[in-house]
């Protein structure tokens, strides 16, 4: 058993008030049962970070584990107390930390697969627009789904055409301020380094690796070496000719 | 110029010929990438025959084509439910030029994406490019006098029939682009990894 850390105390204590604000609003006001679930489901998704490093799956740096529990009880506390009703620019708060905690998970899981899968490599340069590109995906999603729940449901998630635009521009705006981060970061830092004080398990490694769980652990490794560029003269030659075109594929297999 | 960079550019031209005479700027976007992307091996290695693989090419004819022949019936017919098909049409035009850049990427950059990543990226961006479809109808919403704020809306039904018509393009493109993924990822598994990973020169048709 791992001892208690900041980490897990921060995701307690936020988890625990959530927990009291529910029970409150369930007993003294009269919250539907959407709000009541949202705060349940909230408290549980803030103990995910403290699980994960218990169960050995993952160790999250503190900084991150800081901005999930911000994100996901500034979402909870607005729904349980009104705050999405009440307070114009709340929405705006709660969907920019949302759209920045979903960013720096793809930035780190995008970090994992360049180490681990030796079929795939994204090099430092383009991770922050693979990065843009999946969170503006996922925000549409998000959008996407909430205009199936209301439709479903009958529920007011999207209040107007207004709402859904500024959502969007505060998705875009943070998937720039991750985008941006994430180049900075990686100027002056490996991926190795960060994976590394993850502390991922090893089936979670293998899983990434895509290997099948009879073959040796997956190395850390990045593979940082530029790809032979078909537009180089010697490769052109590979392309062209018929022998030379085997040496080619042997070489871009041995990458695999 | 190969063959399928010639047909792809002819028919990109045609539809952003179309696109301009009904006014319609936001199919532009799909055209307009579309060629830029047929060119971009051409202008980078300054070899007029370089492409991409053939069957990437043969995707990215088929929404061309469908688009143009929406367009022309829908001039007679006038289908109710034309634009909703024409979204679906441009998010599998843009997907097939994502997977088009996917390849450009492994090709001239750093970057080795294997099959099922050159999928995701071209999601990814099909997706990105819906957003741009929705900025442009809240502009045209707002310009036209529909409600646009909480205040202007009596009822929550109301609120839905507008808010469907804002995210009508990204609704469109979320649902189409997961079956086209399916079915590219599938449809690749035919295509050669080197053949994703390579500028192909003209002629291999």
């Amino acid at each position: 058993m791992k001892k208690i850390d900041l980490s897990d105390l921060v995701c307690m204590f936020a988890a625990a008030i959530l927990l009291l604000m529910t029970i409150l609003s369930a007993v003294g006001t009269d919250r539907t049962a959407y709000k009541l679930w949202t705060g349940i489901l909230c408290a549980l998704f803030c103990l995910i970070p403290m699980l994960f490093r218990h169960a050995g799956v993952m160790k999250l740096p503190l900084a991150f584990i800081v901005l999930i529990e911000v994100a996901i009880f500034a979402h909870a506390y607005g729904v349980l107390l009104m705050r999405y009703d009440d307070i114009v620019w709340y929405d705006t708060v709660t969907h920019t930390f949302s759209t920045i905690a979903v960013g720096l998970c793809v930035f780190y899981a995008l970090m994992a697969v360049q180490i681990f899968d030796r079929k795939t490599r994204f090099g430092p340069r383009w991770i922050p627009l693979l990065v843009a590109l999946i969170v503006m995906t996922f925000s549409i999603y998000w959008e996407v789904l909430e205009l199936v729940v209301d439709t479903l449901t009958g529920i007011n998630m999207q209040y107007s055409p207004w709402d859904t635009i500024r959502d969007m521009v505060c998705n875009s705006a943070a998937a720039l301020v991750v985008t941006v981060s994430a180049r900075f970061y990686l100027k002056s830092h490996t991926c190795e380094g960060f994976i590394e004080s993850l502390e991922l398990h090893p089936s979670l490694k293998r899983f990434i690796s895509r290997r099948p769980k009879k073959e040796e652990q997956p190395v850390l490794e990045d593979h940082g070496s530029r790809i032979p560029d078909s537009m180089d003269p010697s490769v052109s030659e590979g392309i062209a000719g018929s022998t030379s075109s085997a040496t080619k594929r042997i070489d871009y297999d041995s990458r695999k | 110029m190969n063959r399928y960079s010639l047909v792809i550019l002819v028919l990109a031209i045609a539809m952003a010929s179309m696109s301009v005479w009904r006014g319609d700027w936001d199919s532009l976007i799909v055209p307009v990438i579309g060629i830029a992307v047929v060119l971009a091996p051409m202008i980078v290695t300054g070899d007029p025959n370089k492409g991409y693989d053939k069957h990437l090419m043969a995707i990215a004819v088929i929404p061309l084509v469908a688009f143009i022949v929406l367009f022309v019936a829908n001039l007679f017919l006038d289908f109710e439910y034309y634009y909703q098909v024409s979204i679906a049409i441009q998010a599998f035009a843009s997907m097939a030029f994502g997977m088009m850049i996917a390849v450009f990427l492994n090709a001239r950059t750093e970057i080795s994406l294997p099959r099922r990543w050159v999928v995701v990226f071209a999601l990814t961006f099909a997706c990105s490019i819906s957003v741009l479809y929705t900025f442009s109808t809240i502009y045209w919403m707002a310009s036209t006098g529909y409600p646009l704020y909480n205040g202007d809306f009596s009822n929550t039904l109301e609120n839905d029939v507008v808010n469907m018509m804002l995210m009508l393009p990204m609704a469109v493109t979320t649902f189409a682009t997961i079956v086209y993924a399916v079915v590219f990822n599938e449809y690749l598994k035919r295509v050669d990894s080197l053949e994703l990973s390579r500028l192909c020169p003209g002629g291999e048709i």
